[in-house]
């Protein structure tokens, strides 16, 4: 059967309606659902087979309060809706209307229909509506609004088929407007509606409120421009209360006073506190408990395997390259898999159950002084997984303030590329003793997590010192409802952001692993025989030891041999490729093959007879990988986002200053208290 | 979206009203029509003059707030809700 593309299809509707988890029911594609408002940042785009032989684009907008624009979210919606362009017109807008909260949400989509789109409305979260006793008069509804309206339950799939047939035969209202502009400024409108085609007032309304001339005959009616919008949200909210009246009926007085008392508990200064450290404490520990017995298994397998293409090839360079070079490099990113797939679990449960928002409701009080708000703690704790995201993640910031300021500090935040940093620092130079029950190096961890929170709060600080805001804030934020979590969603984000560390920065870790391996294995004096019996260069000869050798004497002051300043020199491509080199480095230049941890341990130091990383260099080391911005990823984002290079490099370079500054410093002042 | 506290210190008619910010947990009241000018998202949100509104929860130092209006919870912090008059609480 032929497919023709014969729609595109706009997801509209108020953040936390269930959109995503529509969207995914709708197309099948794989995509981050979550509870938190506005955690659908770009504009994802998928293909949905509806009836037969149609297939449309459907277009998942971020979730919105109203279409006049106060945020970059909403400014992306208002764009992708009124765009000339006939390649992304929308045809059909479906609107999205949570249907144990069913007011608010109408409001978003009057203005959709005001706009004269074929509309489409779906209910969502059927499901709770039952659980709860609410009843709606869809027939009813329908009649009011001039559209279909349609139930749909995204975890069963149920309405889905009506959904999709609706949207085939959706039709613009017949009942618009819902809203009449009046006063002085209405010759100006049917100016502008004669520009862009009759019909169109709302659209004409909606673009004057961004045109100058607009807002003086506005204000010739002796109102602002404001207090236009406002009546504007009077009426609507004026006729969608009217006719909820009719059709809706839903008694939540018992379901609300639970969850009150409920969160007047997660927000309580002893309780919350306590439950906000207890997470955070309980994702820590498991992140180096719950991870050790699937990363053992890992790293032994690996071992094996190695090991056992070692003996089963003939000596030469297959051999060589094979386990000196690919499988190092692959071990050194399915090492650290189990810690990012935990890590990414439970922020995506985090976000799902609603329990984030109230994180950013009880943190808003405490990162003001940084000039901050609680939504910045979105980038900041996303930042503990990956910057990339999180530094996306500052788009539905209303205050161009605070983005730059959290572009600028959420990548001190330790990120799950640091992980495997540490934890062969960590293991290295943190003994494996319980202190008083509790795991010195998950301490450790959580210290460098603390230190990354501290260094990008004060850093925020300084900044906001340095360059001022004139404009305060607003931190308005619907808190939305605690749901279970829709497990598939957890796991689907768990998966998405896993296969995507493994693909992604595992291509860049595994092919730099290959090249270091070539630098390490041939010099400036001449490639290996590659015909014959392959014997590699050793070490020192290598164009690896010439590089190394090379800036050894900017980074002897931390402590450095030529070894680490390789590794640091080839993860300024990321972070994480300083575990790929070192093991590169390590069995090239040793004959066994052992795990590079163990092979570090075994490193002596040629001044002082001692074990190389002691607790001097293993510190330095830990504080210059909390510090430098060693990651090609994130700067392209960074200049993205800012649209300016001059801010990335800025970025780098104050980082990069930190970094030496800091390890120098921790370095120095422990050599002296523990003398050799 | 810019929120100018001082105009709301230019308007010494609030002085004697009740305002938002003054509201205790579980307590409700009617939102009275504010002469100073509000961030219009406020009442793209909901809290529109003559809406019901409960103070649901407060984070600690009762900064920032989060009030039920139009059935759903919004939260705000305080100098938002100090410009915004309501009529005397009643409920718990």
């Amino acid at each position: 059967m032929a497919f023709k593309r014969a729609l595109r299809v706009a997801l509209v509707g108020r953040p936390n309606t269930g959109k995503s988890s529509l969207f995914n029911r709708l197309t099948g594609l794989n995509q981050k659902v979550g509870n938190y408002p506005g955690v659908t940042m770009e504009r994802h785009v998928g293909l949905a087979k509806l009836g037969a032989g149609v297939l449309a684009e459907v277009v998942d907008l971020p979730g919105i309060y109203s279409l006049h624009p106060s945020s970059n979210d909403e400014r992306v919606v208002l764009q992708v809706l009124t765009t000339e362009n006939e390649s992304e017109r929308c045809d059909v807008v479906v609107g999205l209307a949570d249907g144990t909260n069913l007011k608010t949400c109408l409001f978003v989509f009057t203005q959709v229909l005001d706009m004269g789109f074929p509309a489409v409305l779906a209910v969502t979260m059927v499901d709770e509506m039952e659980r709860r006793g609410a009843e709606l008069d869809v027939p009813a509804l329908e009649e009011a609004l001039g559209v279909s309206v349609v139930p749909v339950n995204s975890r069963t799939g149920q309405g889905f088929d009506l959904l999709q047939a609706a949207i085939l035969t959706a039709k613009a209202s017949k009942k618009t407007p819902f809203f009449q502009p009046a006063g002085s400024h209405l010759p100006w409108l049917q100016k502008k509606q004669e520009c862009i085609g009759a019909g169109l007032t709302y659209r004409a309304w909606l673009d004057g409120l961004n045109d100058p001339d607009f807002a003086d005959s506005v204000r010739e009616s002796g109102r602002s421009p404001e207090r236009a919008r406002a009546d504007e949200a009077i009426q609507r909210y004026r006729w969608v209360n009217q006719w909820l009246r009719k059709v809706y009926h839903y008694d939540p007085v018992q379901d609300r006073r639970v969850a009150a008392r409920f969160d007047r508990l997660v927000v309580h200064p002893v309780w919350g506190s306590i439950m906000l450290f207890g997470v955070l404490f309980v994702l820590f520990q498991a992140l180096f408990y719950g991870a050790a017995l699937p990363m053992d298994a890992i790293d032994s397998g690996i071992a094996g395997l190695t090991k056992a293409l070692n003996e089963a090839l003939p000596s030469g360079f297959i051999n060589h390259f094979l386990t000196s070079g690919l499988l190092p490099g692959i071990a050194g990113v399915l090492i650290f898999l189990p810690q990012i797939a935990l890590l990414f679990l439970f922020l995506s449960l985090l976000e799902e159950t609603g329990y984030m928002a109230r994180v950013v409701f009880i943190m808003d009080r405490f990162m003001r002084p940084f000039g901050l708000s609680g939504k910045s703690i979105v980038p900041l704790v996303s930042g503990t997984a990956c910057a990339i995201p999180a530094v996306m993640s500052t788009r539905n910031m209303e205050s161009a303030q605070e983005r730059w300021l959290a572009i600028a500090v959420t990548p001190l935040m330790t990120c799950s590329a640091r992980l495997p940093v540490y934890a062969l620092i960590i293991g290295l130079v943190v003994p494996n003793t319980p202190w008083l029950g509790i795991s010195l190096q998950g301490l450790t961890l959580f210290g460098l997590y603390a230190l990354g929170f501290a260094a990008a709060l004060l850093g925020s600080a300084l900044l906001n010192r340095v360059v001022p805001d004139k404009k305060s804030a607003l931190f308005l934020m619907e808190m939305p409802p605690y749901r279970m979590p829709l497990l598939r969603n957890v796991f689907t984000a768990v998966w998405t952001r896993s296969r995507s560390f493994v693909v992604e920065a595992g291509k860049i870790i595994v092919s730099i692993s290959v090249v270091l391996w070539f630098l390490a294995s041939s010099g400036p004096k001449g490639l290996p025989d590659f015909s014959g019996d392959y014997q590699p260069l050793p070490i020192e000869e290598s164009y690896l030891g010439s590089i190394g050798r090379g800036i050894q004497p900017i980074m002897a002051p931390l402590g450095y041999d030529w070894k680490i300043s390789v590794a640091i020199a080839s993860s300024f491509v990321a972070r994480e490729v300083f575990v790929g080199t070192m093991a590169t480095l390590y069995s090239v230049d040793g004959d066994e093959i052992a795990p590079v941890r163990a092979r570090m341990a075994e490193e002596i130091n040629p001044d002082t007879g001692k074990p190389y990383f002691n607790l001097a260099v293993g510190v330095s080391l830990l504080l210059f990988y909390a510090f430098a911005l060693q990651c090609m990823s994130t700067i392209a984002v960074v200049v993205r986002e800012t649209r300016s290079w001059r801010f990335a490099i800025i970025q780098f370079s104050a980082y990069a200053v930190v970094a030496y500054l800091a390890a120098w410093s921790a370095f120095r002042f422990i050599s002296y208290l523990t003398p050799l | 979206m810019n929120l100018n506290t001082q105009q709301a210190s230019r308007c010494p008619t609030y002085l004697s009203i009740v305002k938002l910010s003054e509201l205790g947990v579980g307590q409700k009241a009617l939102i009275l029509q504010a002469n100073v000018e509000l961030p219009v998202k406020l009442f793209e949100m909901g809290c529109l003059p003559g809406e019901e509104v409960e103070l649901v929860f407060a984070a600690p130092f009762r900064d920032p707030l989060c009030f039920r209006v139009q059935g759903t919870l919004v939260s705000m912090r305080q100098e938002l809700a100090d410009l915004i008059p309501i009529t005397e609480p009643y409920g718990v």
